[in-house]
Order: C-alpha cells, then sequence, then structure tokens
C-alpha cells in the first residue's frame, strides 16, 4: 500500500509540473475506476468517453487544490467524474420538473429476476430513463447519496428527488418484470 | 438516511461488473489534444517520441537567425559593391561609331 501511495504521490507531482507522461500515467492508473463511474451516468460509449476526457482535463487543470489532508485522491477523482456526468445529463434534458412527493415508492422486484439479468442489460434500462430520473435513481441507489444531498446537487426539491426515484423504481420493475416475461 | 431496497442494493452491485469499453487510447488522445491547447508542455509531449523537435536548416533558436542574418548581409554587400564598380568602370565614354554621328564632308 505504501509503494502505491508512493507512485501516485509521484505521479501527482510530475502532473503538477504539468508533464505529459505522468498526465497520462495518473489516467490510466485510473480509467477503470472512472469509466466505471462515467458509464452509469451516459446513455452509451460515447456519453461515456465524453464524460471521461472532460472531467480528466479538469482532474489535471486542478489539481493543485487536491489536499490529501482533506480526503483520497480516489475519493476527489469521483466528485469530479460524477460532477462531469450529472452536467452531461443536464445538456440533455429538463430537470427541473416541479413534481413533489413525501413518501417514495418501493415497488417489489424479486431478486432471483436481476440475478438472471448481467450488468449490460441492466444498464441499458437505467440509461433509458428520463434525464433527472436517471440521475437521481443513479446518486441514489448506487452512489448511495440521500435525498437532500441529492437535491443540493441537482439545483431541485428533497420531494422532486422523492418524485424521481418513485418514478424510476417503478419503471425499472415494469421494464424488469416485462423482460422477465416477455 | 438513504435506504436501498435490496433490488437496488443488487443493482448497485451489478454495476460494478460493467464490462470497460476498450477507448483508452481514443479517449487519452482527447484529453492530450486538449491540454496540448489549454495547458502546453514544454517536455515534448508524451506520446512517446523522444526524437527532439525539428529544427530548421539555419539552426536553432537565435544564433541561427542571428548567422543567416549576417551572411545574408554579407552577400547583399559584396553585390552592391560589385554593381558599384561595375557601374564605375562603364561611366567611362566609348567610341561612339554609330552612323549617324559620322560626318560626311562634302
Amino acid at each position: 500500500m505504501q509503494t502505491v501511495d508512493l507512485d501516485i504521490a509521484t505521479l501527482i507531482d510530475g502532473c503538477l509540473a504539468n508533464n505529459r507522461r505522468a498526465q497520462e500515467a495518473l489516467y490510466r492508473q485510473f480509467y477503470g475506476f472512472a469509466m466505471t463511474i462515467a458509464l452509469r451516468y451516459s446513455r452509451d460509449e460515447a456519453d461515456a468517453a465524453d464524460i471521461m476526457s472532460h472531467a480528466f482535463v479538469k482532474i489535471f487543470k486542478s489539481l493543485h487544490s487536491f489536499d490529501a489532508a482533506k480526503g483520497s485522491l480516489h475519493a476527489w477523482i469521483k466528485r469530479i467524474v460524477v460532477n462531469e456526468g450529472l452536467d452531461h445529463i443536464k445538456a440533455r434534458g429538463r430537470f427541473s420538473e416541479s413534481v413533489e412527493v413525501e413518501t417514495v415508492a418501493e415497488p417489489e422486484i424479486r431478486g432471483n429476476v436481476l440475478d438472471e439479468m448481467g450488468a449490460e442489460e441492466i444498464m441499458k434500462l437505467i440509461q433509458k430513463l428520463p434525464p433527472a430520473t436517471h440521475a437521481v435513481f443513479v446518486l441514489y441507489a448506487v452512489e448511495g447519496y440521500n435525498h437532500r444531498e441529492i437535491a443540493e446537487q441537482l439545483g431541485i426539491s428533497e420531494g422532486t428527488s422523492k418524485w424521481h426515484l418513485s418514478e424510476a423504481r417503478k419503471t425499472l420493475q415494469k421494464q424488469i418484470l416485462q423482460l422477465n416475461t416477455g | 438516511m438513504n435506504q436501498k431496497t435490496p433490488y437496488e442494493l443488487q443493482i448497485a452491485d451489478k454495476l460494478q461488473q460493467l464490462p470497460l469499453p476498450d477507448l483508452q487510447d481514443a479517449i487519452w488522445a482527447r484529453i492530450e489534444r486538449t491540454l496540448d491547447i489549454d495547458m502546453p508542455s514544454d517536455d515534448g509531449g508524451g506520446g512517446g517520441d523522444d526524437s527532439p523537435p525539428d529544427t530548421p536548416w539555419w539552426g536553432s533558436g537565435g544564433i541561427g537567425a542571428f548567422t543567416f542574418s549576417m551572411v545574408f548581409v554579407a552577400a547583399l554587400t559584396t553585390f552592391i559593391i560589385y554593381k558599384t564598380l561595375n557601374q564605375s568602370t562603364s561611366n567611362a565614354p566609348a567610341r561612339d561609331n554609330s552612323p549617324t554621328n559620322q560626318y560626311i564632308l562634302p
């Protein structure tokens, strides 16, 4: 672990000196980690590539602001990729529906149905959700944010965040059951 | 508090296993292009090409330009002197044998 930390520290120094080789090495080291996140916010591979390229340019431009005492480089990079992913989703469509709910629907989906589905199949269903619903679902169900945090990030109310989560759950349940029976 | 349903936990787990597209090189090329514009690097780039940048035939930087301009000035000066000397030797009066200048005495 210490060797890895030293390697990353060396790479960071190189990136801060605007050394292209160091920047490329850092990018390749974090490609898998960042792409896994980018895919959750994208409609397809081209979208994911856009998110990745914009995110890494931001990473290299703002690396001087990274403070290892405040958190890990992984968390810092994740924050940037998520923000870029959200910007990408926002650019696709309206993001400010004002429907609000207090409680979120919890439709039932049997666990074994999802067992039979591959990761790509599930991702395709999520990618088909409307933009705001897509963003809320990923932030809540995958990234683990609560509605207050989601509302702050997306500039919506907590009630609207809950409504989108309800809609995501109902839509996904319907689509998964259709796939299972059809 | 975030209370995920059991199937959402499953979805989150599955999404960690998404196969990664083979776009690593293509995306890096895009990043590098943008960085070359926004944050040019003076380390010759990271594209694996270690050869020095091409230098013009007259040499690199200010020394080459100075040498070239000195050679040019010397050549121009030589040409001007040559032309001046040629002109001064050709200014001496020459015998004019043209027919109009020959007087025919009656």
